[in-house]
């Protein structure tokens, strides 16, 4: 199997047994890798009605066919399993350089399961695994277990995957954490390993990953990271990371501020975005694999009570710990980013359940009886500093944020619900759907919950003739509804193939659907079409949508919290509101889903997908 | 009259500055404004968004008033008006492969 290693790695950490299996080439062939082909394990192994902190819960942690090649950005894996937070199945993504070398150990995936009697860590070493103890790295943080691994194992070039004491005390939002502060860090992967007793999967392979045609491959890659690197688009990525967003994306009203409430902020944006940071504390930093984009930070600050010499925030994490939270100190918002990396939480969401904590606070529904005499006000950067710790420990207000937004208001009530902003538990990320309207259809039917990573939809509006490969030409203003059911399936489409591919977003931006297809193809020895990659991402949506809908969401659930659809008063985006109905009635005709939510026996016959519609007909 | 027009991200590198002053005769319309675009910075802007035939800007770049979107360029800007243009969200599906191919940019 050309561009696939060919085998998964099974460990049950209950019997401390391993074992190889053969990857199936068919499978492989309908699902690339990656997030479909875990999705797909995943909606055969894991039964929907599971506990996912239970003992049937399983981690699936894929790689695909260019994992591990010269492409820029090839060196991501996905974690799928069912998350904690949001009680459906979940993919999330990580980059930097762990799956490259968990590739060239010999395997596509890694399939985890049962829980071990004590802490114990996985070495997998060029097709050798061995199952330890990690007793000694428990309550230890991310980084520090990254360290004391590449020692222990002897190899500094060992790649390590780990997760904090935020994923041992069960924060519902907590994450792995590989290559120093990488993350895939949505839905509570991290809380899934720490119920497994796993603290970390130390990886080192030297095995070659073979390709179907070698040097076809090399040209197409070689070229696309060559455009990648010189296109003025992304130019600003390397330069400013993608906090250059808080820089220019004010104007649109697409940055939320305190807790989503307020349209427009320039000065407050401008004091976290990415000239700030370059002119006060960015230093030279690492790539990702491979990546000519090279998007990440690195920050150094020497003085005051917010010292760091760690990786540095990107935007999602300034939205979430600053803008929504009104704190505007660099140095205390990139402090707050580095206790989350080295506890292992998601940013958005802990960001996020601060903010919609302090509006609690505002409210009187939080009282300092509840935060242990913390001021969770506004703008208070010490008090933001101090609910991470508690939440990453369990501690004090600490155990209910730690919860998510959702089952916070759930226990609060008082009208709460309406400003927690979240779709199925899961909070959305710093992009405002009343900005541009496809975020409306996108995030209600995110397979994960609101997600900007599954359909990056807002790249597509306010351009002509957005992928004419796919049938989408036209120009789609932001502020239209028309049209923007059908931008979300295919936006949609578009990142389960990168997500199966096992790619970013950013290295992509320069490309067509058949400039992936030719990709796989010179890796895999495949003959895909851009029509049977979209046939693909339709398959893999469907089936993601068949588990969700097995696990209990119907159409209700595709819905925008209400603060989502409350006009702001101000910015680029004032008075503006999407037509969330509208929108969601193109998507199923588009998507070919019954009205309660599930996708039509018909299209799931067409899609390959014959015993899902016997699971949803039965 | 004068028109102040502001510049984000990386429209900067190619305008050479965030902030410029123009001085405009009254009634000057947004597609006369584009045509002096064409003229200052037309060589300088990448064809990913600069339309040099049909002088406009395109693909993600986003040319708004303060707080609204330019919608009709016929319309006449008006004395201390704000013109800003804007790259809101990186990249743009697609259009570096699409330049490449027609052999506008390799």
């Amino acid at each position: 199997m050309k561009g696939y290693m060919g085998k998964l790695l099974r460990v049950n950490l209950t019997t401390r047994q391993t074992s190889e299996e053969e990857l199936d080439p068919q499978l492989a062939r309908n699902y690339i890798g990656g997030a479909g082909l875990g999705l797909r394990l995943a909606y055969d192994e894991i039964p929907p009605e599971i506990d996912p902190l239970g003992p049937d819960a399983k981690l699936l942690i894929m790689t695909g066919p260019v994992t591990g090649t010269l492409l820029g950005t090839a060196g991501r894996y996905e974690v799928i399993y069912k998350s904690p937070l949001t009680g459906i199945l979940c993919d999330a993504s990580s980059g930097g350089h762990w799956a490259s070398e968990f590739k060239q150990a010999g395997y596509d995936g890694l399939i985890l399961l049962g829980t071990a009697s004590a802490p114990v860590y996985l070495f997998i070493n060029d097709g050798e695994t061995d199952i330890r103890d990690a007793s000694h790295l428990w309550g230890m943080d991310a980084f520090k277990t990254q360290e004391v691994l590449r020692e222990e194992v002897g190899d500094s070039k060992a790649r390590v995957l780990c997760i904090g004491p935020a994923g041992e005390n069960g924060v519902l939002y907590s994450c792995m954490i590989n290559d120093a502060g990488r993350a895939p860090g949505r839905g509570g992967n991290g809380a899934v390993m720490g119920k497994m007793n796993l603290k970390a999967i130390v990886v080192r392979g030297t095995l070659p990953v073979e390709l179907a045609d070698p040097e076809g491959y090399k040209k197409v890659a070689l070229d696309t990271n060559r455009l990648n690197a010189k296109d003025p688009g992304i130019a600003d990525l390397r330069v400013f990371g993608t906090s250059e967003v808080m820089d220019n994306s004010w104007p649109v009203g697409d940055i939320p501020v305190k807790n989503w409430s307020v349209g427009s902020y320039e000065e407050l944006c401008v004091s976290l975005g990415g000239k700030k940071m370059k002119n006060t504390i960015l230093v030279p930093h690492v790539a990702c694999h491979y990546c000519s984009v090279g998007c990440s930070r690195w920050v150094k600050i020497e003085q005051g009570p917010y010292q760091i010499d760690a990786p540095g925030p990107e935007y999602e994490t300034l939205g979430a710990l600053g803008s929504m939270c009104l704190v505007d100190d660099l140095g205390a918002v990139s402090y707050a980013n580095h206790l989350c990396n080295i506890y292992g939480m998601d940013t958005i969401s802990c960001g996020s359940t601060i903010a919609f904590a302090m509006e609690c606070y505002e409210k009187g529904l939080i009282t300092q009886d509840d935060t242990g005499g913390i001021e969770l006000t506004w703008g208070n950067k010490d008090a933001l500093v101090r609910v991470v710790e508690q939440i990453a420990m369990g501690e004090g207000i600490g155990k209910l944020l730690g919860q998510g937004t959702r089952k916070v208001a759930e226990q609060l009530g008082g009208g709460s619900m309406d400003f927690a902003v979240q779709v199925k538990g899961l909070e959305l990320p710093m992009h405002d759907p009343r900005a541009f309207f496809s975020w409306a259809s996108n995030y209600a039917t995110s397979p994960r919950g609101g997600c900007h990573l599954h359909g990056m939809s807002a790249i597509y509006e306010n351009s002509e003739d957005p992928i004419p490969e796919w049938g989408l030409t036209g120009y789609y203003p932001r502020h239209s509804n028309s049209g923007k059911g059908k931008i979300t399936r295919l936006a949609q489409n578009w990142a389960h193939i990168l997500n199966s591919m096992v790619i970013c977003y950013f290295a992509t931006f320069t490309q067509k659907p058949s400039n992936l297809a030719a990709l796989i193809n010179h890796a895999t020895g495949y003959e895909l079409t851009p029509h049977d990659l979209l046939v693909i991402g339709d398959r893999i949506n469907a089936l993601h949508r068949a588990y969700n809908y097995r696990c209990g969401i119907r159409r209700e659930d595709d819905r925008l919290p209400v603060r989502s659809l409350t006009p702001l008063a101000e910015g680029g985006a004032a008075d503006q509101v999407p037509d969330l109905e509208y929108q969601l009635q193109e998507y199923y005709e588009v998507r070919r889903w019954e009205p309660d939510g599930k996708p039509s026996y018909d299209s799931l016959l067409e899609l390959g997908l014959a015993d899902v519609a016997r699971d949803l007909y039965a | 009259m004068i028109v102040h027009l502001r510049v984000f991200g990386a429209l900067e590198r190619y305008l050479g500055g965030s902030r410029f002053e123009i001085e405009l005769p009254s009634g000057t319309t947004v597609r006369e404004l584009l045509e002096l675009v064409h003229q200052r910075w037309g060589d300088a802007l990448p064809p990913q968004f600069w339309d040099a035939e049909a002088k406009r800007f395109q693909g993600p770049v986003l040319m708004m008033t303060r707080n609204a979107d330019i919608k009709d360029v016929d319309v006449r800007l008006s004395d201390q008006q704000e013109i800003w243009l804007l790259v809101p969200l990186a990249g743009g599906q697609g259009i570096s492969t699409r330049l490449v191919e027609k052999g506008i940019r390799q």
